[in-house]
């Protein structure tokens, strides 16, 4: 058996034991993925303290669905797939009140890029990523990073085809100026 | 040759592999004849090269195991949902309901009233919304801020109607799908109504404020009007501001753009911006990076009968950039200074081949042909030539 088959195979035990109930195991599951299921959280809010909430959710939102992991795909993928629904359903909630109390939801970009970055996104990218106007960014992380289709985003963040291939459009020109400054 | 059009405009969705087969041949084709598109291309590849390379996994800043642990005990949602209708469906509850028949039957009569009411007032509701149904119209996101159609409020996505305005403050923005040829960015402090919205004609009325509109269609399908010109879109990207006097400043970034104002008419081509005021239309193009007293000087001979000193600062300050500026002069300014224009011109960039000062000087047609030529102001299409030819045209029989 090759390495890889032995860290599969462990992984297939470990979620079977979480199925069972076994809080140690899930532990270990944490452990394992965290740092993934933290990379969208934070790229996709650009809060470290959001961040870290909606981390904790989708853990706990993957521990009340586990039985509903038959394993047909990598714990991984399905894992981040709860990660982007917990983040996207957190986000509309977000959009919902910030509609009702009518505030301006973005500083100005160029402002935030030069504020202190949050820990763990020390990189120029990351803070010119965290920058981005508000739904420039989600479809970037969405599209670039995590593989989502334009028609795909557009149902998830409720917006026009159209309009998601424009906010990546975008996001990479503001990209291109932030990084060539 | 179409390669010969920068396809800007095209390099996204070729590196998302987004292009039809014959967009994706033409950006090959361009591709290696054109430094500027190939930059263009080299940075936006680098971005989404690098936006893919960062790394899957970032570290949260603490250990939040603890956190999730001591909620794991936590109920599901559902789970949560289905035990209250459980108990709001419960023997009590039925029990309760039974007791409560007469009630319900008096109740029965009020709901009757209350249900023709409300069938008259969506049918009242409805006929008035039909027209605004088969009304053409745009979607338009929120991007920043509060937005406004009319006295609507944007909250995140909406529709704007032929004929309706769309309005940022100073800290909103929006975007608008130029039907399905192209978007605009609508920075703050913008006031704009959509005049037409069919497939033959996309049409805005642009009052005040700044556009950053991206089309890729055909020439001659999306304008813009402002209260001292109208510009005209012929493949490209640009910005558009208009200013509190009526008068305009376009920037394009991509492809051309037509500027018109009943008999006066400019093309301003990428990297370059152009004026217009109200009354007196569009002035001559110039380069982006054009010093400030070079600008002056042009507006002074475009807009205000500048004279001999306006000329003489724009020859001072001219470069070779600005060659192109200068030639759009030649037969603008008073016959008798096209001599000192056009020698501070061949200072700068020495005249194409068998073309002497004397056919220039007396508006030559050939020679004017050879110069467009050598300064790149033809596209092998002809439309542009054309354009330019006419403007020249005129002004040489004045």
């Amino acid at each position: 058996m090759g390495q890889t088959d032995t860290i599969v195979a462990r992984e297939v035990d470990l979620v079977q034991r979480a199925q069972a109930g076994e809080t140690n195991a899930f532990e270990a599951l944490y452990r394992a993925h965290v740092g993934r299921v933290y990379a969208v959280c934070i790229r996709m809010v650009a809060d470290e303290t959001h961040a870290a909430e909606l981390t904790q959710d989708t853990f706990v939102r993957a521990w009340q669905c586990l039985s509903s992991f038959r394993g047909e795909s990598a714990f991984a993928s399905w894992l981040h797939r709860v990660a982007v629904n917990v983040v996207l359903v957190a986000l509309r909630g977000q959009r919902r009140r910030t509609a009702r109390v009518q505030t301006t939801d973005d500083l100005a970009p160029f402002d935030r890029a030069a504020a202190d970055p949050a820990p763990g996104m020390a990189m120029d990218l990351e803070q010119a990523i965290a920058a981005l106007p508000t739904q420039a960014r989600h479809v970037l992380v969405l599209h670039d990073l995590e593989g989502y289709r334009h028609h795909e985003i557009a149902d998830q963040l409720g917006i026009a085809t159209g309009t998601s291939k424009a906010h990546l459009h975008r996001a990479r020109r503001l990209l291109k100026t932030m990084l060539n400054r | 040759m179409s390669d010969s059009i920068h396809i800007a405009h095209l390099l996204q969705d070729y590196l998302d592999d987004a292009l039809t087969p014959a967009e994706r041949q033409t950006v090959e084709a361009h591709l290696p004849t054109c430094p500027a598109c190939r930059a263009e291309h080299e940075a936006l590849a680098s971005v989404v090269a690098s936006v893919g390379a960062l790394p899957r996994s970032l570290e949260p800043p603490r250990d939040l195991w603890p956190e999730i642990e001591a909620r794991l005990a936590e109920p599901l949602l559902e789970d949560a949902v289905a035990g209250l209708e459980q108990r709001r469906n419960g023997p009590a509850v039925r029990a309760a309901n039974r007791s409560a028949q007469p009630l319900r039957r008096a109740r029965f009569k009020v709901r009757q009233v209350a249900a023709v009411v409300v069938v008259l007032v969506v049918g009242a509701s409805a006929l008035l919304l039909i027209p605004r149904l088969f009304t053409p119209a745009w979607e338009v996101a929120r991007l920043d801020g509060t937005p406004r159609i009319g006295e609507t409020q944007l909250v995140d996505t909406g529709k704007l109607h032929q004929g309706e305005w769309l309005e940022t403050d100073s800290q909103s923005r929006a975007a608008l799908d130029v039907g399905v040829i192209g978007n605009v960015e609508v920075e703050p402090n913008t006031r704009l109504q959509l005049v037409e919205a069919r497939a033959s004609e996309h049409r805005l009325a642009l009052e005040a404020g700044t556009i950053y509109a991206r089309i890729w269609a055909p020439p001659r399908l999306f304008f813009v009007e402002t209260p001292s010109a109208l510009a005209i879109d012929l493949g490209c990207t640009y910005t558009l501001h208009v200013d509190s006097t009526g008068g305009s400043l376009l920037h394009v970034t991509s492809g051309y753009v037509e500027l018109q104002h009943e008999e006066r008419t400019s093309v301003v081509p990428e990297g370059s911006m152009c004026l217009t005021r109200p009354g007196l239309g569009p002035g001559t193009p110039f380069d982006e990076d054009a010093s400030e007293a070079f600008r002056q000087a042009l507006n002074r001979l475009d807009f205000e009968d500048g004279g001999a000193d306006a000329l003489t600062t724009l020859l001072a300050e001219a470069r070779i950039d600005d060659t192109a500026t200068l030639w759009r002069l030649m037969y603008e300014i008073d016959p008798d200074e096209r001599g000192r224009l056009y020698d501070r011109l061949i200072e700068l960039i020495p005249p194409p081949d068998d073309v002497s000062r004397e056919a220039v000087l007396r508006g030559d047609l050939e020679a004017i042909r050879l110069w467009d030529l050598h300064l790149g102001l033809d596209l092998d299409d002809g439309w542009f030539f054309r354009f330019f030819n006419k403007k020249k045209a005129r002004a040489i029989t004045r």
